[in-house]
């Protein structure tokens, strides 16, 4: 049976959670046994945002420490949430795009540099992936997909379903921006796939 | 709505993935339910929502203007022989507590199901309370499912036992169960066509007497007996030859199935479905198989409480591992690792993983960016609080000297940075009721509650008619943006939209603050700085107590509704740059929308700004 463990980390209103549902619709669609969980907290007012998908046969929603084989994060500061549930040498995927908060925004440096973040990460694993989702998604004419592109981008590397069933569950979670979001995800996977990635 | 989330459906040979809250919906539907109310509670909050989006499959689904008319609500429906369910979070089952212990007292005719929902290691911000105290105080049945699956499962099976016993069940679930999601198997919808009938019984249905009351006491304690004969099997035991055993409650059996199938461990296993009644047999059973007993719940250690007074009955000694006789904790909530800590050690032979590197936690808790909980952009509260801290240092008050009371919902960010505005919180309505206390104390400095409308409506309403009954000279700011926002964006009685909509009847605040005795009443569009600033001046200076309606919609309500709002721009040439200005509009206002831009000066993010136009009041450069 497939046995994947994904942890997801963004900030409230990135979508996080529409890609964890995708994910976890494909693998209904499969007959992949699949867990999923959550963790909205205080998203809506500015707060972190994280998600556990687990495929194959798990009991726990949540990860254990070390037991994730990738993460992707929207924001490359989030990581700093998730990091701890990748298993050593699993991949990151982080989108090389900031979102700074009321206090970086007055005083830059509170804001980790990107070499510290990556110096953070490699105490884990050298699989780092940063994509530079906020351009690619501005590239397929949708600012807001950021998250179909960063799963595009990962699905490049880590089919753990057809195409099919990808395709169907993403304009199954929107209908009325299927088309924007589906753009942002094969730009997300052409990237990727063709032109590497930085690191 | 997704395909795959027809709640609804008929189709039964199709798993549907479903969260542990719509699978709790999915079983109330199968249960032929009449009529489910409750009051928007996060986590409990989806279930309702899933409901509500299957409209016309014969039940009635709506929120309540409080939990404990919920309550009493729904135990209308069930007196009449209709079955019911209420869902609310923890602090609305403290509000609905009246209601819940009389009511398990009286008994129920159709099936009542309690849902409340719990929030160990606080995700969202609130008291961390143990609810299953309830099933205990009101003698009540309490269930605890682990899974999506368990809570559908359960439902079903609680409307079952709430008819047989005649009595309400209580369900309970944690944040974590009610956002998980996995395939969830149907059941059969089923049809109930009772006619509604009630009959005069005052030993039953009143308090009527002490004799009466006693036997209702007597009647409910044989209720619960007999609830735990009837669910021994939500209660599975599993004796092996292992001398140690393991008690886990709720979604903690998830985490131990975990740990022992990743290191083959096969100690002996009690997984308790029942909150309350504990299954005492089956524990001393346990405890008579086994020298050690961890007990796995979160929040109270009343399961390891319930183990040390049985452990005395047993003739050899029992070692208790728990949070009083070891190393878990009280606060928070479980994970796998809480449990492979105390379990490991317990089998030698069995090695714990790799720790993740100590430098890794405290390098990553060193990069977190530190994010500010605050106002969505656009929302009219954040124009109020900064009115209102203008208004303050217009009269010539020091911030410190002017207590504001906060309350419960949307308008408690205001005791974040920028404004630290509110400096309480205790629950629903008291921000008035604790503003009257801090005058009575002999403050003499103006005192200010804010309150949002739903909220207001809840409960703030008798504190108000206290306040005013008293003469007493508090100011109230009811920050009026129309909807129960903090929980989603709920409707609540005095939501217009909606209740034209729905064709209810609009219930206007503003004649029951005037019913209440207050003659001082003022409604501004906070977005309109240079009125509400005046407004809030004179109203705290009033000599007597005084409301101010602070009225504009939820900016994001609104933007789902009105399309293409536009956006501000600020002007880089007029722009000094934020380390230049000392009140600059992103210092002054946080709201996410403005940020850094080219040459530190501010800019107007077009995809996040919904033109409120507060920034350019502000800006002391003109440059919005």
């Amino acid at each position: 049976m497939k046995q994947f463990n994904l942890a997801l980390s963004g900030l409230g209103g990135q979508g996080i959670m529409t890609v964890s549902q995708v994910l976890a619709a494909a693998a209904a669609r499969e007959n992949v046994r699949v867990l999923l969980f959550e963790g909205t907290g205080i998203s809506q007012r500015g707060g972190g945002v994280f998600g556990f998908v687990r495929l194959g046969d798990s009991s726990s929603p949540k990860i254990p420490i070390n037991g994730a084989e990738a993460v992707i994060s929207l924001e490359i500061s989030e990581i700093a949430g998730v990091i701890q549930y990748l298993r050593p040498g699993g991949e990151v995927w982080a989108n090389s795009g900031r979102i700074h908060g009321y206090y970086s925004k007055l005083h830059p440096h509170l804001y980790p540099a990107e070499e510290k973040i990556i110096e953070m990460i490699k105490l884990k694993t050298g699989q780092i992936h940063l994509i530079p989702a906020d351009r690619l998604a501005e590239e397929a004419g949708s600012a807001q997909a950021v998250n179909m592109t960063m799963l595009g981008a990962f699905s490049s590397k880590n089919p753990l379903f057809n195409m099919d069933s990808i395709t169907w569950a993403i304009e199954d979670s929107n209908k009325k921006f299927a088309e924007k979001n589906l753009k942002a995800f094969r730009r997300g996977f052409e990237f990727a796939k063709n032109e590497g990635t930085s690191e | 709505m997704s395909d795959q989330k027809n709640i609804g459906t008929p189709i039964l040979d199709t798993p549907l993935l479903l969260s542990a809250n719509q699978a709790l919906a999915r079983g109330a539907i199968e249960s032929g339910v009449a009529y489910v109310t409750g009051y928007p509670g996060t986590p409990s909050t989806d279930a309702i929502e899933a409901l509500l989006t299957v409209p016309d499959l014969g039940f009635k689904v709506e929120w309540s203007i409080n939990e404990k008319v919920a309550f009493e609500v729904a135990t209308g429906v069930s007196w009449a022989g209709l079955r019911s369910m209420v869902t609310m979070k923890m602090s609305g089952l403290n509000v609905a507590s009246d209601a819940l212990v009389s009511v398990q007292y009286s008994g129920t005719n159709g099936g009542m199901v309690i849902y409340v929902a719990d929030d160990p290691n606080t995700y969202y911000g609130m008291v961390e309370q143990d609810s299953r105290h309830y099933a205990r105080l009101a003698v009540a049945p309490m269930l605890t499912p682990s899974s999506p699956q368990e809570a559908l499962d359960f439902l079903r099976r609680a409307f079952d036992l709430s008819e047989e016993i005649k009595r309400p069940v209580m369900i309970l679930m944690t944040t974590v169960l009610a956002n998980t999601s996995e395939m969830v198997k149907l059941g059969k919808i089923k049809s109930i066509t009772r006619e509604p009938t009630f009959d005069f019984d005052i030993a039953r249905y009143a308090k009527a007497g002490p004799a009466a009351c006693l036997q209702q006491h007597l009647d409910t304690v044989a209720s619960l007996e007999k609830f735990g004969e009837l669910t021994d099997d939500l209660n599975p035991l599993t004796l092996t030859e292992s001398r140690i055993g393991i008690i886990a409650a709720g979604i903690t059996w998830n985490y131990l199935q975990e740990v022992t199938k990743a290191h083959l461990l096969n100690p002996c296993t009690l997984k308790l479905g029942v909150a309350h009644p504990l299954p005492q047999a089956k524990i001393r059973t346990l405890l008579t198989h086994v020298d050690t007993v961890v007990v796995l719940e979160e929040l109270d250690p009343l399961v390891e409480e319930a183990v040390l007074a049985l452990r005395g009955e047993i003739d050899h000694p029992v070692k208790v591992i728990g949070k009083l006789n070891g190393p878990l904790s009280i606060a928070g909530d479980y994970n796998v690792e809480t449990v492979s800590s105390v379990l490991l050690p317990l089998f030698p032979d069995k090695v714990l993983g790799p720790v993740p590197a100590d430098d890794l936690s405290q390098q990553a808790q060193a990069l977190k960016v530190k994010r500010l909980v605050t106002f969505c952009a656009g929302c009219p509260h954040r124009a109020t609080y900064y009115a209102l801290n203008q208004a303050l240092e217009k009269l010539g008050y020091r911030k410190s000297d002017i207590i504001i009371t906060g309350d419960i919902g949307c308008t408690i960010l205001g005791m974040n940075d920028p404004f630290q505005s509110c400096w309480t919180e205790i629950c629903m309505g008291s921000s008035i009721s604790l503003a009257q206390g801090f005058k009575y104390a002999g403050i003499e400095k103006p005192v200010i509650a804010t309150i949002g409308d739903g909220t207001f409506l809840h409960a703030g309403i008798p504190a108000l008619i206290n306040a005013a009954h008293n003469r007493c000279n508090i100011t109230v700011i009811i920050l009026d943006n129309h909807w129960a926002s903090m929980t989603g964006m709920q409707p609540h009685a005095g939501t217009e939209i909606f209740s034209s909509a729905q064709s209810k009847q609009l219930i206007k605040a503003e004649e029951i603050v005037r019913a209440a005795g207050v003659h001082r009443i003022w409604r501004v569009n906070p977005y309109q700085t240079k009125k509400m600033i005046p407004t809030l001046m004179e109203a705290i200076s009033s000599p007597e107590i005084s409301v101010v309606f602070s009225d504009a919609e939820c900016a994001i309500q609104k933007k789902r509704r009105v399309k293409g709002g536009g956006y501000l721009k600020v002007k880089p040439e007029k722009c000094v740059g934020l380390d230049a200005c000392e009140h600059n509009c992103i210092k002054l206002l946080g709201c996410s929308a403005l940020e850094r831009g080219d040459e530190a000066k501010a800019f107007i993010n077009p995809h996040a700004c919904n033109a409120c136009g507060l920034c350019h009041h502000v800006c002391p450069q003109g440059a919005i």
